[in-house]
């Protein structure tokens, strides 16, 4: 209906500008629907296919991407370093959101896909001679040129689809400030995920979030609100590790998207550094045992410090 | 009956079902004479029972006193189901063994199977709280080898052998070859807790073997190098050890999982869950503050270099 009666007021118009309506319009619509609660707005975005479906009919016009109700800007970052072929479609599929901006962030030896990059309209390439000490510091400079409420990092080297990164990109709108996929489960048993994984879950342990598992910052793709890169700031964005203990430290909204798998991208062996340096944030900035508290030793007892409420006089069990 | 004093007299007016007497008394006396005609070693050496606070030499006379090669440390509170069978293997574990039991809010008669056994025995009114118990023990410990075990659980003294043996040949820290059920995609967050502190310490092959579990050794270097008192939080004792360069490893698989009774009235009172993980926290702290992660941490500007387009 929407589209037979666009159609008709815009006789002449292009394929761009149904999508800039139909995404408009399907945001209105999803935002009337969803005024009870966030709950609402992430089950009626389900019904964005079926909505572009309808608008296809009644215009006529083929509209590709999805539709997402997103009610603020949105912009995506990612880095190709190395494996420039797979960029091609990575990028097609991010081409499907409505995004304002893709940030293309290039190491060091990649001058020619610079070229490839200019028959893309949104995208936004940055090319660094010297290279990026790691993936996550390359994003994180990527982030910078950005003002979008909502940031996407993708996988420059492995293509996720668009409805996924979408369902990404929802929960952020609908006032998650860090939206992150699900690699967790893709590491398999606990003994075979590693180092790095053991130490991603006990940070969200310590810090008060056992549910949040391994899935941490770094592990694209994830989506990090305003309020979220201007908390953790993009210097300590570079480390994951960091950035994950800030945002937990500072309250904010973190929350696991089940249903989007991580890419699977390698972490670089400089990872357990930065979890070195994220307990050293945290641990200074609150108590030694970071509320979990000792209180049934009689520390005493053996000529140690106090703990505990009682200062450790006194043995409860 | 006769070697019942003290505070272990309210425990003897508490039981009054004859059955149950019965078999605490036999375990008693299986404690006190263990092997029965083969001659254990604790028939041969003279009974050393201390009362706390002890000296460091604690025997008869120093004409008796010799250094023990094996210490073995037991905290024990309410524990007479098994403390007489736990005892008996300890001092089977070597000739020279001087074993330790550290009674901490024990009300139940463990007292008279400790002193009955020969043990030196220390004794507090109240519970320690967890771990507190191994530190006062090795505290007053004199032999080269310590042992810590758990007096609800009777490990045979050949497997125990394996840990003081570990010692006897250099290692100076000798863990229980424990991870925990782990070949599972959610685990424990114990588990998860020992597995992050030795990966973030530089040794994720030690996997979730930790001072936390029991039966470990230690050297008597060790015990100096990271101090009785640093035992009664055992990941802080273990990182101190890793700290200062010492030899840990991991010795044999005992699986305590299973022969752990099931600790139903802890559960209700509170998981010790918290407490590990604070434990591990405070670990890390240490770490951190006396400068362990120095050679490990490139910090600054990482996000810093290669920024600009």
């Amino acid at each position: 209906m929407d589209g037979a009666a666009w159609r008709s007021a815009h006789p002449a118009g292009t394929v761009e500008a149904l999508r800039s309506y139909a995404q408009r319009t399907w945001t209105e619509k999803a935002c009337r629907h969803s005024a009870a609660g966030p709950g609402n707005l992430l089950r009626f975005s389900r019904y964005g296919a079926a909505y572009a479906e309808g608008i296809r009919r009644g215009s006529g016009l083929e509209l590709h991407g999805e539709l997402l109700p997103l009610r603020r800007s949105a912009s995506a970052v990612l880095y190709a370093e190395g494996n420039e072929s797979r960029l091609p479609s990575v990028l097609s599929e991010l081409e499907r959101l409505p995004l304002q901006e893709i940030v293309v962030v290039l190491g060091a030896g990649a001058e020619r896909t610079l070229e490839t990059l200019l028959s893309y309209p949104r995208v936004v390439a940055v090319h660094s001679p010297a290279g990026y000490v790691s993936p996550h510091a390359a994003r994180a400079a990527g982030a910078r040129l950005t003002g979008a409420d909502a940031v996407l990092f993708a996988d420059g080297a492995k293509p996720c689809s668009a409805k996924l990164l979408g369902a990404l990109l929802v929960h952020a709108d609908a006032g998650t400030d860090v939206v992150l996929s699900d690699r967790t489960t893709q590491e398999g048993a606990f003994n075979r995920r590693g180092a790095e994984s053991w130490l991603r879950e006990f940070l969200n342990v310590s810090l008060g979030r056992p549910d949040l598992r391994a899935d941490a910052i770094g592990g694209v793709p994830f989506v990090l609100s305003r309020r979220a890169i201007d908390a953790i700031g993009t210097e300590a964005l570079g480390i994951p590790a960091r950035a994950q203990a800030a945002a937990l430290v500072q309250g904010l909204r973190i929350s696991v998207c089940g249903t989007v798998p991580g890419s699977g991208e390698r972490e670089p062996a400089s990872a357990g550094s930065g979890h070195i340096e994220a307990w050293r944030d945290c641990l200074s900035m609150r108590d030694a045992r970071l509320g979990f508290p000792d209180s049934k030793r009689n520390r005493q007892a053996i000529g140690g410090e106090a703990h505990g409420e009682d200062g450790g006089r006194l043995a409860r069990l | 009956m006769r070697h019942r004093t003290g505070s272990d007299r309210f425990a003897r007016l508490k039981r009054v079902r004859t059955p149950v007497r019965r078999k605490r008394i036999r375990s008693a006396r299986r404690g006190g004479a263990p092997g029965g005609t083969r001659g254990a070693p604790a028939m041969r050496r003279p009974p050393t029972v201390v009362r706390a606070p002890t000296s460091r030499t604690g025997a008869d006379g120093e004409d008796a006193w010799r250094a023990p090669a094996v210490s073995v440390i037991i905290p024990v509170m309410n524990e007479k189901r098994t403390l007489g069978r736990v005892i008996r293997e300890a001092y089977r574990i070597h000739p020279n063994t001087e074993v330790i039991c550290v009674l901490n809010g024990s009300t139940d008669g463990s007292l008279a199977i400790a002193r009955a056994s020969g043990a030196r025995v220390l004794v507090y009114d109240r519970p320690l709280g967890h771990d507190v118990g191994r530190a006062v023990g090795a505290r007053a410990a004199s032999g080269d080898t310590l042992l810590f075990i758990d007096a609800d659980m009777v490990i045979p003294a050949a497997r125990l052998r394996t840990f003081t043996s570990a010692i006897e040949r250099g290692t100076d820290i000798a863990l229980n070859d424990y991870s925990g059920p782990r070949k599972r995609p959610v685990v424990h967050n114990v588990i998860l807790a020992k597995h992050a502190l030795n990966a973030l310490l530089g040794r994720p092959d030690l996997e979730g073997a930790s001072m936390t579990a029991v039966p470990h050794a230690i050297s008597r270097q060790a015990l100096a190098a990271i101090g009785a008192e640093a035992l009664a939080v055992p990941p802080l004792a273990m990182t101190k050890a890793l700290h200062a360069g010492l030899s840990v490893r991991r010795v044999r698989h005992i699986d305590v999982g299973t022969l752990n009774r099931p600790r139903t009235k802890r559960e209700r009172s509170g998981s010790l869950e918290p407490l590990i993980i604070g434990d591990h926290l405070e670990a890390i702290g240490w770490w951190l503050k006396s400068d362990g992660a120095a050679g490990q941490s490139p910090p600054g500007n990482v996000a810093g270099r290669g920024d600009g387009p």
